[in-house]
Formats: C-alpha cells, structure tokens, sequence
C-alpha cells in the first residue's frame, strides 16, 4: 500500500490529470481511505478552482496605450543614452587615468609618509622618556622602603624586573659590563 | 503561422536590428508578462514598470540570446529577475522605513479595473473580495513558491517552463508549488469553507 508521503507531492499532478493510468488509480484509492490526503487534495482543488476564477488581471485599452507610449520614450531615451557613449556607471578607473599627476602625487605622499615612519625605528611600544625616569625613580624609592623593612626581595623576577626597567630607562646603561 | 514559429521570425529580425518586430514581440508578450509581473509585485505601476524593462533588455540583449531556450522562457527569465530585484529593494525599504504592513485600501486601489460589473453589484463585491483575498494570500507567499504560482495558476506554465524561468529543477517546482497551494489553501481557509 502507497503511503501519505509518496501520495502527496502527487497530488498537485493528479489534481491537473498528469501522470499515468496506474499511478491515477493508485492514488484516487489511496484518497477514498485517507481522509488527511483527501483533505488535502479538496483545498487545492479549491484553491485552483478559485484561481479559475480570476483569470489574470487584463488593463484596458488606454493603459495599454499609455504603456506602449512610456515604453517607446524608454527605449529611445536608453538607446540615445548608449549611442552618446556614456557608460552607466560611475568611471573610477578613468576619472584616475586622467588625472595621472593628483594619482602619482597622492602615490608618492603616501611611499614617503611610510618610508619615514619605518626609517624612524621599530613599531612596538616605546615608552616616553620622562615616565620611564619617573617609573625608576618610584622604583628606587619602592626598593628603599622594603629595604627598611627588611623585606627586599632578592629574586630572580624581581632582579630580571629591575634589570629591564634600567635598560628601558637608560638602553646603554649595561655596555662594558661582561 | 503559429506563435512559436512567428516568435521565431520576430527574434530573428530583431536581431538584425528591425524595430518592427521588436514591437510585434511587445503586443504577443506583454499581456502575460503584465499578468505575471502584477502577480509577484501586486502593483500595477511597479509591474508596468518590470514589463517595460524587461521588454528593454530583451531589445539591447537580444545579440546575446543563443536561442538555447525558448525565446519566452529567456523573457521569462528575465522578467522574474526583474521582480526578484523589486521585492528585495521593497522589502530593503520597508525596513529602513519601519512599514512592514501593506496597506490593503492602497493595494486595491492600485489594482486597474478589468470589466465592468455594473449588471450584478452583489457579485461584483464578493468577486471583488475574492480576488483581492486570493493576491493577499499569493503576496504572502516567499518569492520562489510566488512566483511558480503565479507563473501556474495565473499564467498556466508548465512546470518544466516555470523550472527554466525561475532557474531550477522541475522537482523543486513541484515542491514550491505544493507548498504554496498549502499556505495559500490555509489563509483562505475561512473563505473557502463558506
């Protein structure tokens, strides 16, 4: 026995009178004892017979007229439009090759700027040097206060942290020192 | 001689730049294009809009139709395109400008008057009510089963044709057109069963 899910996207075919002999009779058997197909089946035959009746709408003869006019302007306007050569869309590519000496300008500005900004030193982070003097200076007085506390510390992270802010504060403050 | 073969002809002098068949094509084509077009928009203005464009890139593209397809199928395909374009930008506008609800007075009143039931008033407005439900239910529908709908029902493609225009396989058809029956069937519900 055919079940729901092969009858049904039948049912717009068998609506319609396609298919073959065989497959009609299947499915009008089907429809006698499935009353969800067979509902389903009697709302589009419904929906088709409504369609009937509203055939596609048709204007009248003066909107006919009036479309044949406008689309008669159209066409010569697009036609004039091609023939002048004028392209549709905005030129970039050419307004730029006209101007060959705004483009190169704006080039070698650009090359310049660039090349400046790379000659001038690396790009990571680079403190001022006057927060660097004021980072050591807090620095020292930090190390005094725990030394007169008895608290100074003396380990590897701390000496490593104090060695980095020496040479951010003064880069050649370790040369000569083997 | 038959449509076909007189599309054909019209095609064949276009392409060697004669605005008289150009024009022929327009008067075979542009009822169902009109009928189709108003169906995926549901307005007169903006369909006679997608025709007249439509029917312009037929004329400045024609050297680029092979005649692979039917000469209807590739306007066909190109008509839909169109529509696709206006209901995105539509859809894009109604966002930016917060209106997502259609105003069913403006709809109606922008749909253009067919015949004239002045004989039987009573029938008039039920038919009126009918078909005005029927393209409220159809303008809900999501683009693709709209538009195979429309293209079905409305225009009486077969669905091998509507595959061709909305560019698809014809299962997939099948399957938006099952599914549009479905929600069309369901938001006329309360009319049908009168």
């Amino acid at each position: 026995m055919w079940g729901c899910f092969w009858i049904r996207p039948r049912l717009l075919d068998h609506l319609e009178g396609a298919g073959n002999e065989r497959d009609r009779r299947r499915i009008a058997a089907h429809l006698s004892r499935c009353a969800a197909c067979r509902r389903t089946f009697e709302e589009f035959r419904q929906v088709a017979a409504l369609t009937l009746q509203h055939p596609a709408l048709q204007p009248g003869d003066e909107f006919w007229k009036k479309f044949d006019h406008e689309l008669d302007a159209k066409l010569n306007e697009r036609l004039a439009h091609r023939a002048a050569g004028r392209p549709a869309v905005f030129p970039w590519p050419l307004i730029l090759g006209r101007k060959p000496a705004w483009v190169l300008t704006s080039l070698t500005l650009i090359v310049v700027v660039v090349g400046l900004r790379l000659l001038s030193g690396p790009f990571y982070f680079q403190p001022r040097k006057a927060e660097v003097e004021v980072l050591a200076r807090d620095m020292i007085l930090l190390d005094e206060l725990d030394r007169d506390n008895g608290v100074l510390s003396g380990s590897d992270e701390d000496l490593q942290a104090d060695m980095e802010m020496l040479l951010l504060s003064d880069p050649r403050a370790l040369e000569g020192i083997s | 001689m038959p449509l076909s073969g007189r599309t054909q002809e019209c095609v064949r002098r276009l392409k060697e730049g004669d605005r008289g068949a150009f024009d022929e094509l327009v008067q075979m084509y542009k009822g169902r294009a009109f009928a189709s077009a108003y169906g995926m928009v549901g307005n007169a203005e903006d369909a006679k809009d997608i025709v007249q464009e439509a029917f312009i890139r037929v004329y400045t593209g024609i050297a680029g139709f092979r005649g692979e397809s039917g000469f209807f199928t590739w306007f066909y395909r190109i008509l839909i395109n169109l529509c696709r374009d206006h209901l995105r930008k539509k859809v894009r506008t109604q966002k930016i400008f917060l209106d997502p609800v259609e105003d069913p007075q403006e709809e109606a009143s922008s749909t253009p008057e067919v015949s004239d039931d002045s004989q039987n008033p009573g029938r008039a407005v039920l038919e009126k009510e009918s078909r005005m439900l029927l393209e409220q239910a159809v303008r809900r529908l999501p683009q693709n089963q709209r538009a195979a709908f429309v293209m079905r029902y409305f225009d009486g493609l077969k669905t091998a044709e509507i595959a061709a225009a909305i560019g698809c396989r014809p299962a997939t058809v099948k399957v938006h057109l099952f599914r549009a029956c479905q929600a069309v069937a369901q938001r006329l519900a309360p009319y049908l069963r009168k």
